[in-house]
């Protein structure tokens, strides 16, 4: 997965960022805490990364909940 | 040493020394730091006046050595904050962080802690006992009495209301 840019998040065309899909922040938060549960296999991190690379909306979310995580 | 008669340390060392280390070891992540919270947890034990009668000195062992773990964490995360202080102040002698950057920081914490104190207790609990003191979902499962999937919702509960406190742009770097 690249570097994610704000950007990459923002309205067509503007540069207002786009509010963050509830649906997709759902489940970008549901990934971030599943993959530290001791549980999570290979096969849930390929998963992960094909879910990260569907969309930037994707990516975005999953960086938004990791720099949530390590805010001071 | 005097230790309260209700505990016989050398039969608590040779049935629950491995049990201890192993517990240690997973909550702090180092052998020899394991190693010197056991100790540590032994020679407490050791110093319960004779007069306290200790009815599970198995489990009195493991608090102890849970509080010390917990204590570790603290000053260990108090060092880690005055360490990168020292190495930002190394690094830009004359601003080791923007006036304004602290402010936001300031501000981005005061809203998380708003955010988090309209959670339920134990979801705040949760969510301390794995940021804070990094324990796993199955330590805290088994202290809080709850399933680690139980766990993993409060967790995703927590987030996502600290999420819905902060703006959309808030965390973009």
């Amino acid at each position: 997965m690249g570097h994610i840019r704000p950007e990459d998040n923002r309205s067509p065309g503007g540069s207002e960022p786009l509010a963050p899909d509830p649906e997709v922040t759902n489940e970008a938060t549901a990934w971030f805490i599943r993959e530290s549960a001791a549980g999570f296999s290979q096969a849930d991190r390929r998963r992960l990364d094909e879910w990260r690379a569907q969309s930037p909306a994707h990516a975005c979310a999953s960086q938004r909940v990791q720099a949530l995580w390590h805010a001071p | 040493m005097s230790a309260s008669p209700s505990i016989d340390l050398e039969r608590l060392f040779h049935e629950h020394q491995r049990d201890l280390l192993a517990m240690l070891r997973r909550m702090v992540g180092c052998q020899e730091t394991a190693a010197d919270l056991a100790q540590e947890a032994y020679i407490r034990l050791a110093d319960v006046p004779s007069s306290h009668i200790i009815v599970s000195p198995c489990a009195f062992l493991l608090r102890i050595a849970t509080n010390l773990a917990l204590d570790h964490f603290r000053k260990q995360k108090f060092r880690g904050q005055r360490q990168t202080s020292l190495e930002d102040a190394e690094q830009v002698p004359t601003a080791a962080r923007p006036v304004d950057a602290q402010a936001h920081d300031k501000q981005l914490v005061a809203t998380l802690e708003k955010a988090l104190s309209t959670l339920p207790d134990r979801t705040r609990a949760v969510f301390a006992m794995r940021r804070v003191y990094g324990y796993s979902y199955q330590e805290i499962a088994m202290q809080l009495g709850m399933s680690t999937r139980a766990v993993e919702k409060h967790l995703v509960r927590a987030m996502l209301c600290c999420q819905d406190a902060l703006p959309s742009d808030d965390l973009s770097t």
